[in-house]
Formats: C-alpha cells, sequence, structure tokens
C-alpha cells in the first residue's frame, strides 16, 4: 500500500484519500489521454468500488454473483478466476442492485464480502479459498454490498438491510484464520454496543462528556431496537497511530418516523472505535430521530487541518443530510459542520453546542404525521451525497466531492414488520433541484477546515462515481451518462472526457506498471442513482411535470459491464512523458 | 393519463373490459357497482374499499423499488403491461411464490399480501386498465 504504483485498497489508503502520488499523467498533458485496454466483467448490474492493482496483477469483482478474477497486467489474461455458487435468493433481499463495493488485500490474500454475508478469503496467488465467514442472514433481509476493509492484521466488514429492519454491526475478524474478533452493534444494550458508558465519550452542550447507561435503549420504544437498523455499508477508515477505526451507521429501522419516537441512536451516528476490542472510544449521531433516510454510511477522510490557529487530527465526513462535518478524530469534539450544498432545506444549520440539527418543521415529515405527504425536502434520501467516496488532494488541502443535487416528497405512512419483507413505510418522490441550474449533480472542492465550498462544478446527473485526485493536480470523476472526466484541481476546469459504453457508478483508481501510469474506471450503471433514484422522475400526480429525468438518463445509457484502462500515447513511459 | 373512454374502446371486445367500463361509469356516478366488479373507481384516485387496501399493500411492500412508483417497470417488469395478459391465478401463483431467479422475493410470508392479493390484483388491474391513476389514492366516500 505504501508503493504509490499499487493501488492496493479501495481507497488507495487507510485515511480515505483515494489521492496517488503519480504524476506522470497531469494537468498538461491529460488531454492526450486515451484507452489502453479494456475488458468485459461479463455482468450487467451496477459496477461500485474498483479493482486493486498489486504488483503485476490486478484484481478485478463483479456485482452479484460477485466474481473475482486475477489478471496478469503484463498481456491482460486470467490468472485466475474465483465464481461463488450464491442462492439466487438473495438477490430479492438486495433489491434493486446487486452491487459490490470491491476487494480487500492483506497478508497474500484476496478478501470478498459476498452479497450472502459470506467473508471470504483467496489466497490471490492462487484464488484458492484460503478461510470463509458468515456475517448474517439473507432470510431475514441481511445482505452485504459493502467492501471489506482490511487494517493492519485485521479484516473489518459490515450488514447492509436497513430497509429490513435489519440491526446493524460492525464486524472484525483475523486476516490469518478468519477468527472472529468482535461484533459491535449499533443499536441495543451496552455490552453489545461494544461501549464504556463512563468513558465512551459524545459531543453534548459544548463539550464531550460520556454516553452515560443504556444509551441506545433508552432512545427507542419498547424493543424497537432489535429492528433498529443503523447499517454499515460505507467505506471504513483506519488512523494506526490512535489504532481506532471509523464508520458511520444507517438509517433506523422504518422510514415512517412517526412509529418509532426517539433519537433512536446510535443509527446516523459516526463512530471511532478500537481496532483490536471494537471498545467504542467516541460516537456522534448527526441525525437524531431520522425522517429522511439521511444514512450516516459516507466516508471519513483522515487528514490533519489547521482550524482557528491550531493544528488538529481531523476526521472529515460529507453526510447524507447535507451537513460536511469536521470532528477530532482522536476525541469527538465537533469543530465545522456546514452544508456543502446551499439549497440544503431540512435544517437551517447544526447547532455547535448541541450538535443537532436545527430541524424546519415545514420539511419534516415526523411533525406532519403519518398519510402527509412532505413536498420540497433538500435533499433527497438519497443524499446531498451517497456512498460515492470524495478524494483529499494533499498538495492543495481541497477535498474533492461527488454529490447529487436533488429534491424530494416524503409521505411516510405505518408498516407492519415481517421477516425478510421491506420495512420502508414511506413513499418518495426525487426530482432535480427547483431553482437551481436543473441538473441533478455537482462536483465541487471543499475547505474542510472552513466548511466552505471553494469550486462548483455543475452536471446533468448525479455524480454516483468516487473520485480520485492524483499529484499531477488533476482530479477524476464519472458521470452516469457515462463519462469519464478529468478536471483541474485548482479550478474545477474540465481538461478530458472520455464517453464509455454505460453511465459510470465506480470509483477512479490509479497505478503505474512497467514505468507507465495508467488510470481505471468501471462502466456499469446500476445502484440507486441509475435505479432506483429514477423511479420518482416521471411522477406526474405532484403537478411537477414531466421533469424527464428518468427518460433522458435512458438518452445517454444503458446496464453495462466493462473495465476501462487509460494511458498516455506511446509505449513507454519516456514517451508518455514526452 | 389516457382518457377512460379511448382505453373502453380499444378494449371493448374484450368481456373483461366491457364489465370494467362499465363499472367505472357507475362509479362516476357514485352508484353501487356490479357485485362481480374487479374494482370501482371514482376521478382517477377513489377507490372502494378493497382496492384501496391493495393499493396500501402495493406500497407497504416496497413494490416500487422494482416495478416503479408507476408501475412503468424498473429492475421489474412493467406491470401496467403484464397485468393486460396475466391472468388472475399465474398473478397469485407469482406474488405468493416469487421468481427467485429473476429477482422477485415469494410474499406468502407476508400477512399484508395473504389479506390483500385479490384487492392488490385489482388495483394493478385498475393501473393497467388506465382507469386508476398512479400515486396516491383514498376512499369512495
Amino acid at each position: 500500500m505504501a508503493k504509490p504504483s499499487n493501488w492496493a485498497a479501495q481507497a488507495g489508503d487507510y485515511a480515505n484519500h483515494r489521492y496517488s502520488d503519480l504524476k506522470q499523467i497531469n494537468a498538461s498533458n491529460v488531454a492526450q489521454l486515451q484507452v489502453a485496454w479494456t475488458m468485459s466483467t461479463g455482468v450487467l448490474r451496477g459496477h461500485e468500488g474498483s479493482p486493486l492493482v498489486i504488483g503485476d496483477t490486478m484484481y478485478i469483482h463483479t456485482p452479484f454473483p460477485n466474481n473475482v478474477y486475477a489478471i496478469n497486467l503484463k498481456d491482460q489474461t486470467y490468472k485466475w478466476k474465483y465464481e461463488p455458487k450464491q442462492d439466487t435468493s438473495v438477490v430479492p433481499v438486495m433489491c434493486c442492485d446487486t452491487v459490490n463495493r470491491g476487494a480487500a488485500y492483506g497478508d497474500g490474500k484476496i478478501l470478498l464480502q459476498q452479497a450472502d454475508t459470506t467473508l471470504v478469503a483467496l489466497d490471490a496467488n492462487s484464488g484458492k479459498v484460503v478461510w470463509q465467514a458468515k456475517n448474517g442472514d439473507p432470510k431475514i433481509g441481511e445482505t452485504n454490498t459493502n467492501a471489506p476493509h482490511v487494517f493492519k492484521d485485521v479484516v473489518v466488514t459490515g450488514i447492509s438491510g436497513g430497509e429490513f429492519g435489519v440491526r446493524g454491526r460492525l464486524l472484525a475478524y483475523d486476516l490469518k484464520t478468519g477468527k472472529k474478533l468482535w461484533t459491535a452493534w449499533s443499536t441495543g444494550p451496552d455490552k453489545e454496543l461494544l461501549v464504556d458508558p463512563a468513558k465512551t465519550m459524545t459531543w453534548t452542550n459544548g463539550k464531550l462528556a460520556a454516553i452515560g447507561a443504556d444509551s441506545s435503549v433508552k432512545t427507542w420504544k419498547g424493543e424497537q431496537w432489535k429492528l433498529g437498523g443503523g447499517t454499515t455499508w460505507g467505506w471504513y477508515a483506519y488512523d494506526p497511530k490512535l489504532n481506532l477505526v471509523y464508520y458511520g451507521t444507517g438509517n433506523p429501522g422504518t422510514w415512517n418516523p412517526s412509529q418509532r419516537p426517539g433519537d433512536n441512536k446510535w443509527s446516523m451516528t459516526l463512530f471511532a472505535r478500537d481496532l483490536n476490542t471494537g471498545m467504542a472510544k467516541w460516537a456522534y449521531q448527526m441525525t437524531p430521530h431520522d425522517e429522511w433516510d439521511f444514512d450516516g454510511v459516507n466516508e471519513n477522510l483522515l487528514v490533519d487541518l489547521t482550524i482557528k490557529g491550531k493544528q488538529v487530527p481531523a476526521l472529515v465526513h460529507f453526510d447524507r443530510n447535507g451537513f460536511g462535518y469536521t470532528l477530532n478524530r482522536e476525541t469527538g469534539e465537533l469543530l465545522v459542520a456546514e452544508k456543502y450544498d446551499p439549497k440544503v432545506n431540512w435544517a437551517s444549520k447544526v447547532d455547535m453546542q448541541t450538535g443537532r440539527p436545527i430541524v424546519d418543521k415545514k420539511y419534516s415529515p415526523g411533525t406532519t404525521g403519518a398519510d402527509v405527504n412532505v413536498k420540497d425536502i433538500c435533499p433527497a434520501a438519497l443524499g446531498s451525497k451517497d456512498q460515492q467516496p470524495a478524494s483529499y488532494d494533499r498538495k492543495s488541502g481541497l477535498i474533492l466531492v461527488p454529490t447529487n443535487h436533488v429534491c424530494m416528497t416524503y409521505e411516510p405512512f405505518q408498516i407492519e414488520y415481517t421477516a425478510g419483507q421491506p420495512y420502508v413505510g414511506a413513499t418518495l418522490t426525487m426530482y432535480p433541484t427547483p431553482g437551481s441550474h436543473g441538473g441533478m449533480g455537482n462536483f465541487i472542492a471543499w475547505d474542510a477546515a472552513q466548511g466552505k465550498i471553494v469550486w462548483s462544478k455543475s452536471e446533468r446527473f448525479s455524480v454516483w462515481s468516487g473520485a480520485l485526485a492524483t499529484a499531477g493536480d488533476i482530479a477524476f470523476y464519472g458521470t452516469l451518462e457515462g463519462y469519464l472526466k478529468a478536471v483541474s484541481i485548482k479550478d474545477g476546469k474540465e481538461l478530458w472526457k472520455f464517453k464509455t459504453p454505460s453511465g459510470i457508478i465506480g470509483n477512479v483508481f490509479t497505478y503505474e506498471y512497467a514505468g507507465k501510469q495508467y488510470v481505471g474506471i468501471y462502466s456499469g450503471i446500476g445502484g440507486w442513482a441509475g435505479i432506483g433514484m429514477a423511479a420518482g422522475l416521471t411522477e406526474s400526480t405532484e403537478g411537477l411535470g414531466a421533469v424527464g429525468g428518468y427518460k433522458d438518463l435512458a438518452k445517454y445509457t444503458t446496464l453495462g459491464g466493462s473495465l476501462f484502462i487509460f494511458a498516455l500515447p506511446g509505449n513507454s513511459a519516456t514517451t508518455a512523458m514526452r | 393519463m389516457k382518457s377512460g373512454s379511448k382505453t373502453c374502446a380499444m378494449k371493448w371486445t374484450r368481456a373483461v373490459a366491457i364489465a370494467l367500463c362499465a363499472v367505472s361509469a357507475s362509479a362516476n356516478d357514485a352508484k353501487p357497482a356490479a357485485d362481480n366488479a374487479l374494482y370501482q373507481v371514482k376521478d382517477g384516485n377513489k377507490v372502494d374499499p378493497k382496492t384501496l387496501m391493495g393499493w396500501k399493500t402495493w406500497r407497504a411492500l416496497a413494490c416500487e423499488r422494482c416495478h416503479g412508483a408507476e408501475q412503468e417497470g424498473l429492475v421489474g417488469p412493467p406491470l401496467v403491461q403484464s397485468l393486460k395478459t396475466l391472468s388472475k391465478e399465474d398473478f397469485h401463483t407469482t406474488i405468493m411464490n416469487g421468481r427467485p431467479e429473476k429477482g422477485m422475493p415469494p410474499f406468502n410470508a407476508s400477512p399484508m399480501v395473504n389479506q390483500n392479493w385479490e384487492g392488490l390484483y385489482a388495483y394493478l388491474k385498475g393501473r393497467s386498465d388506465g382507469k386508476i391513476q398512479p400515486g396516491r389514492l383514498s376512499a369512495i366516500e
């Protein structure tokens, strides 16, 4: 991972920077970038995540059925293929897309988190199964879409199923043996949360205070925490110096807020946990008593910032709720919380004393109650940003953020729980932010110390692709129409673009092989942006007219499944650098 | 939206469709419908109690996640089309047993589906016939 020639982790590093020191491809020559080679993944569903590159081998993964291919970079031949047999009954409970956010690497093993909740360790040389473990039960709606993460000698993984009344948890396994080390639940009794009521801290009344006893169960009605959600399907980070793992939890069970009074802790929460024990050092709930499906799972970027003249080991998080948060990652102190899309309206601001959002009652489905349709809430349920990860440019200190620019109507309704059936309880429609540029996305540069947008580049559709910043002063991202784009980090100016066959929801990665830098991306639309989000865009009953988003997207792209690798012209590094 | 009369005309040769059109007309006049009517609808968005429960079942089971908010089809097939040919028996088999290989889950474990599947069939038929509008429904007063 230390070698910039490799791309040995989904984020390139532990800190979620998605940054590369490679600069053969840079602002002055990126306009010449061209296709070096391509490969079909053989699967036509949403392609999230990215391949890994270790030495002379690339490891490609696919959406369900979660195949993994090891490819020899010398001649692009297959070294091995792993094609798991998974029960197809897992597909319906992943409704509506069967994405997988990629593999992890460590100790000569490739780690794959299959949809059916099987975590498998493959020998990186042979593709043979070294060990496997089971995280959950698809029969009650538990599945996996997340990438497993290798931090030192520990594999960390999570669970999906927030729309099926699944109780979220983070799980850790021994990388060598596959033995389970700990399970940290998002909701429930203290023991199962892995918290110390006297030592686990949270931001309250302008200071850090211990969370106290029964911090989760007392914020739920009865035993609702058992269906509490708080799933953990995002990107995790790790600070080796503090030995802390960082991640966020998802929405609380049922999208009908009236049905689950209370703060619903610890859904919608950032956690810092000890890698070896799972014990929580601190927790911070961004959206208490969620009324909008603003999952808190988005990635945390670990960066060191100067805030008000002081050096801070910080964590930066762009929440679905539209606020960009900066916290002290060592202590959990809240430092900055500002809107990273000016059109966010469900809350006027975050009260820096309490750490709680000041909710606008007009946009609060929990206030208006069940069977009332609340209109023009911004952002929509898929958030000002969803899982598509941001990138930290270590040179300029800017964070490049792929965002959504979408609003919604939200009508909650009463729902009963049945194991293995959707437990949603709200009808939503989504559409481009009214009174704006008409597009559904922006690619922005963010100053995390100030909490300010430095520049913003509008996009026709949500930018559902993970960004990459490089030492060549350029950032890359993909669009739902299928373009891979390179922009100047300085001002967001578009320097190059290439149209791939299908929409892009994967993450851009880069590596060096035989002295030459390559940039790659999966092309294959799907995920919530490609399918679920489009559902509301032809809504005619609410007087929104034909906003045409869905039809528009269909004009540009259709399903696909391929990998594109780009490089500068010429056969060697010398010609490429000319 | 298609006009009601146009939809009727298109299907005039089919016995079922004739019955539906008749039902629709009587509902518009707020008169009680024939006993064998599949559904009653008024103003496009007010329906009989059974059909209303069918729509509520559609909503509760989050069918729109695959079939689209207006049954226009997404990952799952467009039910506005499917219901033109799918028999009530085949509908029942499909919703209870699912089509797991295609991603359709079985709903036989759902009490709401067991109680209301006929209402759901009626609702989807009404959508397919162009008689019931997409979106929220309420009861005929």
